[in-house]
């Protein structure tokens, strides 16, 4: 019985091995899904607008606009690499304060202005952001590690 | 025990909707949906290793050796449990207190954390380790022994426990509480009260039915951690010489789900229970769980009834409750269907109803690794808050143990680590589950053709359900992503800003 039990183990790990490395993504292929998974419509413009800046290349600018309390953007699922410096500017014409959960950062809303959150994507994971006083979710920032 | 729950509201319905609960949302897990290529290799490994498993063990005729426990009479003195008992009230009055009268602040207060991580995570896990412990120290039990001592027969039943209830009081206020844990939005005072009224449940229905009856059979986290204990290599002798020293019996790993067989169907119920309500807390927020009501529901409905977009999103509600709550019955006749097919390829006499009851208790390591694979990370987020919290339970400036100030910087668990641990998890207690039901196969078909047959049916239903929960874990969330249905302009005060906006989220933190 013990025999077989180690056989079966040896057995298992060759086969789970075998799979592994067949399954395993090429290299330099990303972890990362498809950003487009259904759909802003074509005729929206978005208004979470994501552009690379040009100082470096690992930094990420992203921009959510809140009109009324309410999120104006097209997606508001931040996808963005391990490692990363992110940049988030928030404008909203209501005051509120805003909260980055796992990272835990906090930054005060004022009315008409923009305000920036920058800080190094370190921790890998799904995180929420929210608004603090009107408890609205302003989507979530999706860190991948690489 | 995703605290948010993230649907498709219109703004709207967020400012009207919102605005009840303290900001900061409570029990949130950081995991990303495990990539697909893992998810791919995970569903086929758990196919190549069940099969390779069964062609090893077809012949596995000393199963039964693995079941022959060691016992250590008197391993546990009396003093020991005392403490536990008495540690177990306490735990319980002071989860009942800070939350009625501590900070409503979620992460200020005791109540949460320790309920919800130490409790219905930690010591659950911990159960299944060190095995049911509960039964001895279950502080309602506790409390009603306490009672007993100053008004003798209290407890003593005032009618016979009817056979027919079984296990369905468990069932029901089991159905309860994952409601609560999902949807309820739970605050510290709310909990308090919860925790009180289930108190109160607990003496009514021990003085009706009797202690014995009602901790077996209606107390659902007695039934919950007897099942999880199954799994622990260690067991305790039963209750019969209360207050004298207990013997201990250790055993494989695993075998004490072999050692009796489910009584009743609400018991299997209860088991497919903890397994569907984890699967469908994995997939009531992901991105085609909820295209499912949007998509495909509500416009039928809307064209069927005239009414405002509010009475949908009110109606989406009582949608995902009914998911959840059918889920058991669905996982139920899924099961029963492949117990038919193992009657009928084995050519047993056996009822459906028995075969049913013989493997029943084989699908507990599938639902016990799903349940760590989803929670386990917040053990490392939100548990370490426990730390500070027992300086001060209530949440007003207290240092009692000198720990406020630890674990004051966010955990978080790496996304790689959390992917390797759920995958590796769940193919691990699939390759458990389909063992026992191997081993439960060979006992009840020893011999021939019919052993080999008897294999497949459950093999199969194993390897459906741990691929669901696999691919479940890959879905993509839902928030944000997915188009908001857009309302008819009348319907709503705002609909013009409304349908310009592809899609919205609320969030009903806690």
């Amino acid at each position: 019985m013990t025999g077989k039990v180690v056989a079966f183990i040896l057995a298992g790990i060759v086969v789970s091995g075998i799979l592994w490395l067949k399954f395993q993504p090429q290299h330099g292929e990303s972890i990362m899904p498809p950003a487009a998974v259904a759909a802003v419509p074509a005729s929206e413009t978005p208004s979470t607008s994501r552009e690379q800046a040009e100082l470096s290349p690992h930094r990420e600018i992203f921009e959510i606009i809140m009109r009324d309390g309410k999120v104006v953007s097209s997606s508001t699922v931040l996808r963005v690499h391990e490692g990363d410096e992110i940049i988030l500017k928030i404008v909203s014409d209501r005051s509120d304060e805003v909260h980055l959960h796992g990272y835990d950062l906090h930054a005060d809303l004022v009315p008409g202005e923009t305000t920036t959150l920058a800080f190094s994507a370190t921790r890998t994971g799904r995180f929420g952001m929210e608004m603090h006083r009107s408890h609205t979710e302003l989507g979530a920032l999706e860190v991948y590690p690489h | 025990m995703r605290r948010i729950s993230r649907i498709l509201l219109p703004p709207v319905f967020i400012i009207a909707g919102c605005g009840c609960a303290e900001a900061h949302a409570f029990g949130v897990i950081y995991n990303l949906p495990i990539p697909f290529w893992m998810y791919a290799f995970a569903a086929s490994a758990t196919l190549a290793l069940s099969f390779l498993m069964i062609g090893f063990f077809v012949t596995g005729q000393n199963a039964e050796r693995n079941l022959r426990p060691v016992e250590i009479p008197d391993a546990m003195p009396r003093a020991g449990w005392s403490i536990l008992r008495g540690l177990s009230v306490l735990l319980l009055l002071m989860t009942m207190l800070s939350g009625l009268f501590g900070a409503q602040r979620p992460f200020n207060n005791f109540s949460l954390t320790f309920f919800w991580i130490g409790c219905v995570l930690g010591f659950a896990y911990l159960t299944a380790v060190i095995g049911d412990v509960y039964t001895f120290i279950n502080p309602w039990r506790v409390l009603c022994d306490v009672i007993e001592r100053l008004r003798p027969m209290a407890f003593y039943g005032r009618i016979q426990y009817p056979a027919w209830l079984a296990y369905y009081p468990a069932l029901t206020l089991y159905m309860a509480f994952i409601w609560l844990e999902l949807f309820g939005h739970t605050t510290p005072r709310s909990l308090g009260l919860v925790l009180l009224g289930y108190t109160m449940l607990n003496f009514a229905a021990a003085a009706l039915f009797g202690a014995e009856a009602w901790f077996r059979y209606g107390e659902f986290f007695a039934v919950f951690f007897r099942l999880l204990g199954k799994v622990s290599p260690i067991a305790y002798a039963s209750r019969m010489g209360r207050g004298s020293k207990t013997m201990v019996r250790l055993r494989r790993p695993f075998v004490g789900l072999l050692e009796e067989s489910a009584d009743h169907p609400s018991i299997l119920l209860f088991v497919l229970f903890m397994l569907s309500s984890t699967a469908f807390d994995g997939v009531h927020e992901t991105l085609p769980w909820v295209q499912v009501f949007w998509k495909y529901v509500y416009p039928v409905l809307a064209w069927a009834i005239a009414r405002p977009y509010r009475f949908f999103v009110g109606l989406y509600y009582d949608w995902q409750w009914l998911m959840l709550w059918l889920s058991p019955f669905v996982y139920f006749m899924i099961y029963l269907f492949f117990m038919q097919v193992t009657k009928f390829v084995t050519g047993s006499e056996r009822p459906v109803r028995e075969l049913a009851l013989q493997f029943g208790y084989s699908l507990v390591p599938i639902a016990l690794v799903y349940n760590i694979s989803h929670y386990f990370t917040l053990l490392f987020t939100d548990g370490p808050r426990l730390l500070p919290l027992i300086s001060d339970p209530f949440g007003v400036g207290w240092d009692l143990f000198g720990t406020v100030k630890l674990m004051q910087q966010p955990s978080t668990v790496p996304a790689r680590i959390v992917w390797h641990a759920q995958v590796g998890l769940i193919v691990f207690g699939h390759l458990v589950s389909v063992y026992l039901a191997h081993t439960q196969a060979l006992r009840l078909f020893p011999r021939g053709r019919k052993a080999l047959w008897s294999q497949f049916p459950m093999l199969i239903l194993m390897v459906a359900f741990t691929t669901a929960g696999l691919w479940i874990l890959s879905l993509p969330i839902g928030a944000g992503q997915v188009q908001d249905p857009i309302p008819t302009s009348s319907a709503l005060p705002a609909a013009g800003t409304v349908g310009s906006i592809p899609a919205a989220l609320s969030a009903n933190t806690t």
